[in-house]
């Protein structure tokens, strides 16, 4: 009895309804129509005001299952969600780096998001998914990076690049509040990094400010002389980057 | 249940910001600030009570961290109930810190008239009771532009022991061990990462308790401090234990 109610309450039209109801809800909608899938975190880089970004990755296929010949497709999009390139880089190590500056990005400074996808040929079955968590560097005028991890899942592609889907983060009927559990008091000036994680027009308030992102599309908040962030909107996890200053220096992580 | 830590160390001072706050919830002040150590044997159960920031947060500076102590949230009755209960083994007495998204507390490094840097840390007790091996690539994090990269490896283990494990430098190409460094239970370890080991293929790899790595880098008073992910989250489907299992049992090979 137990076994069918888990069955019935994991069917994709329950789910939906749990979300809706804001009833045990489920952040992240694996897909399910492709089940040998390359999924993405939305990566910010960001190449304004003296900013360079480090993207550090594996080589998962590589690593974990052995397959020499697989690559990694890197796409990069402006802040308006407007393809600027990609990148195929096709000799990898276990461990790999790649350097985003505005060479990089046909001179632009600006800021945006990435996604990685892996590719192979290989015959890995009918189900395997996998996800690059990756590290971000960010490097102000030349300084050391300032490290932070893979924030949310985003986008997935195919395995062979013949498919692929966004949307993976939920949205629910209620508003829902998350409360960034950190002080910001005491520094110079705090930015707040958001892409739209959802297949949806996304809206969003910080206190009395409100944003509205389309699918793809992020923001860089400057929320100066906030002692504490709560956002609320109706997306199940949307959860910013977090660029702290003081006295010179910067320090960046996820909320 | 959630623990927290702090760092000890000569040339940093750090602070952990505990929220009093579940991230959706209003602010619940009946949760207090307590500290574990371990004491004759067994943990040692004591409350903070100088470490309120302001109405929603304790703040615990690098003077109540001595790598050895560990922190967490309670009512003073949950509290009570685990220093009843002998105290031998670490337990899950609160569930106050499981929540999604999960409850973080922030722990920040910082040098003296330089930079600072920070993530949003947890210990969640799921861990506390698993021994294992820990994998990690070195260069995920590490920099070899940096003038010290430091690694600190958090152990919370359910029994109050400091028991030895090893922790190996693994080049994974050549299948040799580059360096075997020892590492305790129920601390935080500090150990200096050599330049020429930040290469793609050198892992770090624990031999008999899991924990967090944390990898901190230095250069020019600028600091970077992050932890890395264990090698399952890099896979979502059904095979991922397996396939991780498989990829450590090389590593055993090699350390072996």
């Amino acid at each position: 009895m137990q076994l069918l109610i888990k069955k019935i309450a994991r069917l994709s039209s329950v789910i939906t309804f749990r979300n809706l109801i804001s009833f045990r809800p489920v952040w992240i909608l694996k897909n399910t129509e492709n089940r040998v899938a390359s999924v993405s975190d939305g990566f910010l880089w960001r190449t304004d005001n003296g900013f360079k970004t480090t993207f550090k990755y594996a080589d998962i296929l590589g690593l974990f299952y052995k397959k020499e010949n697989s690559f990694v497709e890197v796409v990069f999009y402006s802040k308006n969600n407007n393809f600027i390139k990609k990148i195929t880089i096709n000799q990898l190590d276990y461990s790999n780096e790649l350097l985003i500056d505005k060479d990089l990005l046909n001179g632009i400074e600006g800021y945006g998001v990435f996604y990685i996808f892996h590719r192979s040929d290989s015959d890995f079955g009918d189900d395997l998914i996998i996800s690059n968590r990756c590290y971000l560097g960010f490097s102000m005028e030349g300084g050391l990076s300032s490290f932070v991890h893979g924030n949310t899942y985003v986008r997935y592609q195919r395995l062979d690049g013949k498919g692929g889907g966004s949307g993976m983060i939920q949205n629910t009927f209620f508003k829902n509040l998350y409360r960034i559990q950190n002080s910001f008091l005491g520094f110079s000036k705090t930015e707040l990094f958001f892409v739209n994680p959802t297949s949806k027009k996304l809206k969003f308030s910080i206190g009395l400010d409100k944003y509205t992102l389309e699918e793809g599309c992020s923001i860089l908040i400057d929320v100066k002389h906030k002692k504490e962030i709560s956002i609320l909107s109706k997306c199940l996890f949307l959860r910013p980057f977090i660029f702290n200053y003081k006295d010179g220096y910067f320090d960046v992580y996820h909320g | 249940m959630n623990f927290f830590f702090g760092i000890n160390n000569s040339i940093l001072n750090s602070k952990i910001t505990i929220p009093r706050f579940q991230n959706n919830k209003p602010t619940k002040k009946d949760y207090k600030v307590y500290q574990l150590k371990i004491n004759n044997k067994k943990w040692e159960i004591n409350n903070l009570n100088d470490v309120v920031l302001s109405d929603n947060f304790y703040q615990i500076d690098s003077s109540a961290s001595d790598n050895g102590n560990i922190f967490c949230l309670a009512t003073k009755d949950e509290a009570l109930q685990f220093k009843e209960s002998n105290s031998s083994k670490l337990i899950n007495f609160s569930n106050y810190t499981d929540t999604h998204p999960d409850f973080r507390a922030n722990l920040q490094v910082s040098i003296k008239g330089g930079g600072f840097s920070s993530y949003q840390s947890e210990y969640p007790f799921r861990m506390v009771t698993n021994k294992g091996s820990m994998l990690t690539a070195l260069s995920s994090l590490c920099n070899r532009s940096a003038d010290k990269n430091i690694l600190f490896l958090k152990n919370i283990y359910e029994l109050p022991i400091h028991d030895e494990f090893n922790v190996f430098f693994v080049n994974l190409k050549t299948k040799s061990v580059l360096k075997r460094e020892v590492a305790a239970t129920n601390l935080t370890n500090e150990i200096i990462i050599e330049k020429d080991f930040i290469t793609p293929e050198v892992f770090l790899f624990t031999d008999k308790y899991i924990g967090v790595p944390i990898f901190c880098s230095i250069k020019n008073k600028h600091i970077s401090l992050e932890h890395t992910h264990p090698p399952h989250e890099y896979i979502m489907s059904a095979d991922k234990f397996k396939v991780v299992s498989e990829l450590k049992k090389e590593f055993n090979a090699i350390i072996n």
